[in-house]
This record gives structure tokens, sequence and C-alpha cells, in this order.
């Protein structure tokens, strides 16, 4: 009976908390706040500068401040950009208007869309980031899993290695992949990003192998052995107890290996040359681009790229991943708490 | 009467008699032995028999394979999921069958040995269906595998792509430093030249010269600046104030969106930095009076300060972690002590998180490196387009491999520094 009555939705709303301890503080009215015990010289030094147990008000609001600065420091180029995108003409030259623009001009985002060429190349950037993401972080699932739940000679010096390929710079090894790549014929196409994610060797490979290690390593060695007995092989263990105790760090994995060789420009230039054109590779051109659409040609004088347009430009090419950010950002920062980057 | 009983017993307890019951006793046992014996070939015969049938039985099994996949799917749409799925039919059906096989053996009549021989036999043929899945069955056949084996499989992808391309890369590209490259319809042509290529970029190039000397500057001033600024946060935001998580965004929101030419637009735009802040300093004075590397490296500072802290994203999360690792009651420790929050910090905190620290610094002197806006990547990729001196792919290997090595340096000294400071003994 008193199970059905705790699991009453009314019951649980106004059920009352039992405090185990120390009595919970009796609330001052305000006459007794300003009363001589509790607002003395050295009451309100307690509430300032901080007791043993508490922080200080002054800290406190220290601590807000710091943050507070830095956390505009650090947004203040996108505002700017922001404020920029949406400015005309006129608002640009007239300078009594800074930041902030007089009324909502969209016609940058029109332009710099057409100048992007936005939906094909977010296309093509898409099939480029999120895909080889996602082939680089099964690689480095496995490779990691193998390290962490196997015993083998050589093991350290495994580690030892996918260490210094994460310090090896991608211009050291560009050109004789390249080769290596025009003879296998995957230039010019996806599979120069693929074949790499799939090795084990995309874009910052090793940290995430190391990420997997160090996940993996935590499941305790008796669930697996339990698991052998029930009769799973060693591919069903690492889908079945591996990839669910894992599981923030796939999502770690795939945001960051996303992130990343969204905004890669070097190797993906060097790679699909004029065959697919990221969004960040446009906009590195962005100039030419914009000549070559609005520009002066012929005798009939164009319009030069303003201030205003390549910030909208700059926009554009980041609002997918800001999107995306801001749609899994409570379970990306928590899984970045849990992916515990302590030792080695 | 009592003279034949005598007699009886007599016989009976008599010597003669025991012997010659335990010699029809002996007979008797060696008639079985010896049936045995003849039985014995019958058995193996028996045994190989069986375990032909039992191969044949599990190729048969193979065969039905299909047919098994729709009973058992017409089994769950029948409702009869309690019998366990498919797996457990399977079982149940493959145990049913050896079963009648091992009866019809024990109707046989073998000795109580050989009967268990074959449930020994039985089992171990079981195990080693069920030992590995069915997964591994199709991928690999009936081939067991060691356990060490096993991890090795685990890490060949990455073995063969570290193998293909990190280790070959790197070894044509000091192929190519030493040599002149032409590239022609059949591939690509080395011919040996020496050293001439790093020779020219330390004697002649000066551009090369420029880049490295900004490099070494950019990431010996970045480096500390980025770690002491991103602890600095970490700690803040560990402090037990509301909103961290909101802040923890904000921090690391540029993380995702920092590429090469969103940032250089930035910089052109002059959003890298606060504006009039150049006008606070006045560097044609300064040159004056400091030396000029100092100089430079306060004109990156200011004209790239908030760049600098935009790349602090991703350590002030690792800093949050390793500071939220730390044991609590060693501060309570300290401070009963009678050691202050400041002491306690260089005294507990430093030394704790210094492992972190070494993670950051080795973290952050490596993305600085790949950076596309990198002066010496730039140069290098410049480098590669042209031909002649101090142009195309040989000369730009070199100073790859130069970079490289320069890189490595930094990064010794970075970690030698910052390992310094632990006064923890090495953890296990």
């Amino acid at each position: 009976m008193e199970k059905t009555k705790k699991n009453n939705i009314f019951s649980r709303l106004f059920h009352k908390k039992e405090v185990v301890g120390l009595p919970p503080k009796k609330k001052l009215t305000w006459k007794e706040r300003f009363s001589k015990e509790n607002f003395n010289r050295y009451t309100i030094k307690c509430f300032l500068l901080g007791t043993n147990e508490k922080r200080g008000f002054l800290t406190t609001l220290l601590i807000y401040a710091i943050l507070i600065l830095f956390g505009f420091v650090y947004i203040y180029p996108m505002l700017y950009m922001l404020g920029y995108s949406l400015m005309s003409e006129s608002d640009l030259v007239n300078p009594a208007v800074n930041y902030l623009p007089t009324s909502w001009y969209f016609e940058n985002y029109k332009e710099s869309a057409e100048v992007l060429d936005y939906w094909k190349n977010l296309g093509n950037t898409v099939l480029v980031s999120l895909v080889p993401a996602i082939f680089e972080t099964i690689a480095a699932s496995l490779t990691g899993y193998g390290l962490a739940r196997y015993e083998f000679k050589g093991k350290k010096i495994v580690i030892g290695l996918i260490v210094f390929t994460f310090i090896v710079p991608s211009c050291l090894t560009m050109f004789p992949q390249l080769s290596l790549f025009v003879k296998l014929h995957l230039v010019n196409n996806v599979w120069s990003y693929y074949v790499p994610a799939l090795l084990g060797q995309g874009i910052n490979s090793a940290v995430f192998i190391l990420i997997f290690y160090q996940f993996f390593r935590e499941i305790p060695k008796s669930i697996v052995e339990a698991a052998k007995i029930d009769g799973a092989g060693a591919f069903k263990v690492f889908l079945k107890i591996g990839v669910p105790t894992a599981k923030s760090a796939f999502l770690l994995s795939l945001v960051l290996g996303t992130v990343w060789y969204y905004n890669e420009t070097v190797l993906a230039s060097l790679y699909f040359g004029d065959a697919i054109t990221t969004l960040p590779l446009q906009l590195q051109n962005f100039e030419s681009a914009y000549n070559a659409i609005f520009g002066s040609s012929g005798g009939v004088t164009g319009k030069t790229a303003n201030e205003a347009i390549y910030m909208a430009g700059t926009m554009l090419t980041i609002l997918p991943l800001i999107l995306m950010f801001l749609l899994i950002q409570r379970e990306f920062v928590t899984s970045l708490d849990k992916a515990g980057v302590t030792g080695e | 009467m009592k003279k034949e009983k005598t007699m009886n017993n007599k016989k009976r307890f008599s010597l003669s008699a025991i012997k010659e019951k335990w010699a029809k006793k002996m007979a008797e046992e060696k008639t079985i032995y010896a049936r045995r014996k003849e039985e014995r070939p019958r058995i193996k015969a028996d045994l190989k028999d069986y375990r032909r049938k039992e191969i044949t039985l599990f190729k048969d099994y193979l065969k039905n394979l299909s047919s098994l996949w729709k009973e058992e799917f017409a089994a769950l749409h029948t409702g009869l999921k309690e019998n366990g799925g498919f797996r457990a039919i399977f079982k149940k059906t493959l145990w049913s069958k050896m079963h009648e096989i091992s009866s019809s053996f024990h109707k046989k009549r073998i000795s109580k040995s050989d009967a268990y021989k074959h449930e020994k036999y039985l089992n171990y043929r079981a195990k080693k269906l069920y030992k590995d899945d069915l997964v591994a069955e199709g991928l690999l056949g009936r081939i067991t595998i060691p356990e060490a084996l096993h991890g090795i499989i685990f890490i060949l992808p990455w073995f063969v792509g570290f193998c293909l391309l990190t280790i070959y890369p790197i070894i044509t590209t000091f192929i190519y430093s030493v040599s002149d490259v032409a590239i022609t319809v059949n591939g690509v042509k080395t011919t040996f030249v020496g050293f001439k290529n790093y020779i020219y970029a330390f004697s002649t190039d000066t551009a090369f010269q420029t880049a490295l000397q900004n490099y070494v500057i950019k990431i010996v001033l970045y480096v500390p600046v980025i770690t002491v600024i991103s602890l600095f946060l970490a700690l803040l935001l560990n402090s037990k104030v509301k909103g961290t998580g909101f802040f923890r965004t904000i921090f690391f929101l540029p993380v995702i969106i920092t590429s090469g030419p969103v940032i250089k637009i930035f910089i052109d735009q002059g959003v890298a930095s606060f504006p009039g802040i150049d006008k606070l300093i006045n560097f044609t004075e300064l040159a004056t009076v400091l030396p000029a590397f100092l100089v430079t490296a306060l004109q990156y500072l200011t004209s790239e300060f908030i760049m600098i802290l935009w790349f602090c994203g991703i350590q002030i999360l690792v800093f949050m972690t390793g500071l939220q690792k730390i044991d609590k009651s060693v501060y309570e420790a300290a401070s009963i002590d009678g050691a202050s929050s400041w002491e306690s910090f260089w005294k507990v905190t430093l030394p704790a998180i210094n492992p972190v620290i070494v993670i950051n610094v080795v973290f952050t002197v490596v993305m600085q490196s790949i950076f596309s806006l990198n002066p010496m990547i730039e140069l290098i990729q410049e480098d590669m387009k042209g031909t002649g001196d101090g142009k195309g792919y040989g000369y730009a290997s070199a100073i790859a491999w130069v970079y490289f090595l320069v890189l490595i340096v930094v990064l010794v000294v970075f970690v030698l520094l910052f390992k310094k400071h632990s006064r923890k003994p090495k953890e296990a």
C-alpha cells in the first residue's frame, strides 16, 4: 500500500525529503536579518570575504566577472560577425553605425550563398566530413579495443607508434601519400579521405585511438569472461559489451572527427583538386568566386565584395557546425567529462 | 555327515580351493579383457563413424541453416519466443541430435570409461562449435584463433595503415629530400643530389629561415600562454559556481569553428583582437628598447589575442576532467594543516595534475604545428608548386623534414620543462 502511495504523482510532488543530519537553517525574517545579532561588522565581513566553509560574496563576484569577461572575449568575433553580416552598404559606410545594423539586411546572405554555391557544397562537405568521421571512429574503436582487451608482444611499442603518428605533421607524409593515391586511382574522389580513415590514419586518429583505449581498459575482465562462457565470440563481446560502455567516446570521436575533417583545407585542396569543393575551400577563394559572379565583366561595372559579404560567407560556412554543436551540446560535454584523459 | 561337512569345510577353506576360486575368477576376467580387446577396434571404428556422422551432421546443419532461420522466424512469429530465440533453438536441436547419437552408443553396451570418453568428446565438440560466434564462424571458417592473435587482428587495419600511410611516406619524403624530383608520365623520378636542398635552405633561403624563426617564436609564446589561460579558466569553472555549463559551452564553441580560412578572414577583418589594442602599445618605440624577437612576440600576442584564447577549448575541458579527479580529502587535509587556497594550489593541485599539463602541452604544440595558418606549412605548400632552386617537391620535402625535427625538439624541450615540476612519485 505504501508503495502505491509513494508512486502516486501527487505524493511524489509534495513528498518532502527526509533530511538526515543537521536540521535546516531557520529562515530569517527581514527584521531579524538586520538586527544587531545578525548584521554587524563580523557578519558583513563573513559575507563579503567568506569563511572556512563558505566562499565570500566578493570572490564569487570576481569569479563571475572574470568568466563573463572571458566569455565575452570568446564570443566577440562571432557577435561582430553576426552584426556586420547583416549590414547594408550604407550602414558600412556610415561611421555612426558600429556593431549593430540599422535594419535587417539579408541580401549579403543571399549573395554569399550564391557565391559559396551553398547547398551543393554543403552536401560535398558532409560527404567528406561526416562519413570519414564515421569510418575513423570505427577504425579507432577497433584498434583501441584490440589494445585494451588483449595482451600481446609489442603492445607498448604499438602505443608509442600511435603517439608518434599524432606528432607527425601531415606535410611530411602528404606528397608520397598523394602519389600513392594517384597510383591507386583514389585522387579527386572521396576515397582519398575514406581509405586513410578506415585504416586508422585519418586526421588526429591517434587521439581517438587513445581515448578508446582508455575507455575499453576500464571494462572489468569478469564481465568479458562471463560473456565468453555464454558463448560470445570476440567480435560479439566488442559489440555487446565494448560499444555500450564506450558510448560517450563514440560520440566524442564522431563529433570531433566531423569537425576536424570539416575544417581541413590543406589536404582537401591537395586530394580533391577541382573535383570536390568544400565550404571552407570555397571560402578560401571567396574573392575570386565573388568577382566571377558579381564582378565587372566586359564593360559592365559590377560590385566588389565588401566586409559584410565576407562575414555573411563566413557565417554560412560555420553555421552547420554551430547548429550541430548546439543540438548535441549537452551530451557532448558530458561525454567529454567522462573521457578521462589522464595518464599515459 | 560330519566328516563330509568338515571335508567340505576343509575344501572350502583350503588353500587349493581358494586357488581354484581365484583361478576361475582370473579366467573370467581374462575372458572379459579379451572380449574388450576384441571390442576395442570396433569401438574405435564406431567412434570414427560417429565423428564422421557428426561432421556430416554439422555440414547438413550448415546447409540447412537457411531453412533453420526460416523455422526460427516462423517460431518467432507464432509466439514461440519463450524458447529463447534462434540461438537457443540452434543449441537445442544440435544437442538433441547429439544426444540421440550418444544414447545409441549407450545401447550398444560399451564400457563405462568409453561412454565417458564419448561424452567428453561430445562436450568438446559442442564447446568448439559454440566457442566462436556465428559471425566469426562465417568470417573465419572453422579455424579457432588463439587469444593474442585476436588482439593483433583487431589492430591489423591500423597497422596496415601505419605502414602504408605513415612509415612509407616518411621514408619516401626523406628520399625525395636528398634528390631532384621530376614528375613524369610514368611516375616520380628521383636523382640523388646529396644534402643540397638542406644546405640551400639554411644558407640562402631567407623565406624559410624567417618562417622557421616565426614558427619557433609562435610556439614558444603560444604554448605557455594557452596552458596557463586554460588552467586558469578550468580552475574558475571548477569552483562550484552556477552556470558552469553555459560558460563551458562558450569556451568550447571556437573549437568547432576553427579552420584556416575562417581564422584568416577574422585576422584580415581585424576581429582577431580587440580594436585599439595596437594603439595602446607603441611598437616602434619598443623596438628601440627591446630586442627584435621580443617585439615580434608581443606583436603576435596583441594582434591575435582572441585567436589564442580560441585555441584553449579542448585544453580547458581536459584540465577540468583532471581537476575533478583530484581527491578532495587532500585539500581538506591541507586546509587543516593550515594551508591557504593559494598554497594548496601550488602544493596539491599542480603536482596532481602534472600529467594532464604534459598532455595538454603536447596537444597544444602538435595542434599548433598542424594548423594550416602556420607559417611553415604555408611555406611548404608554396614551395611544392614551383620548380627550380628552392622550389619543387624535393626542396619542399627537405623543409618538411627540417620542420619535423624542429617540432620534435620543441616538443621534447617543452615536455622536459613541464615534467620537471612534478614532486609526486611516478604513478604505477
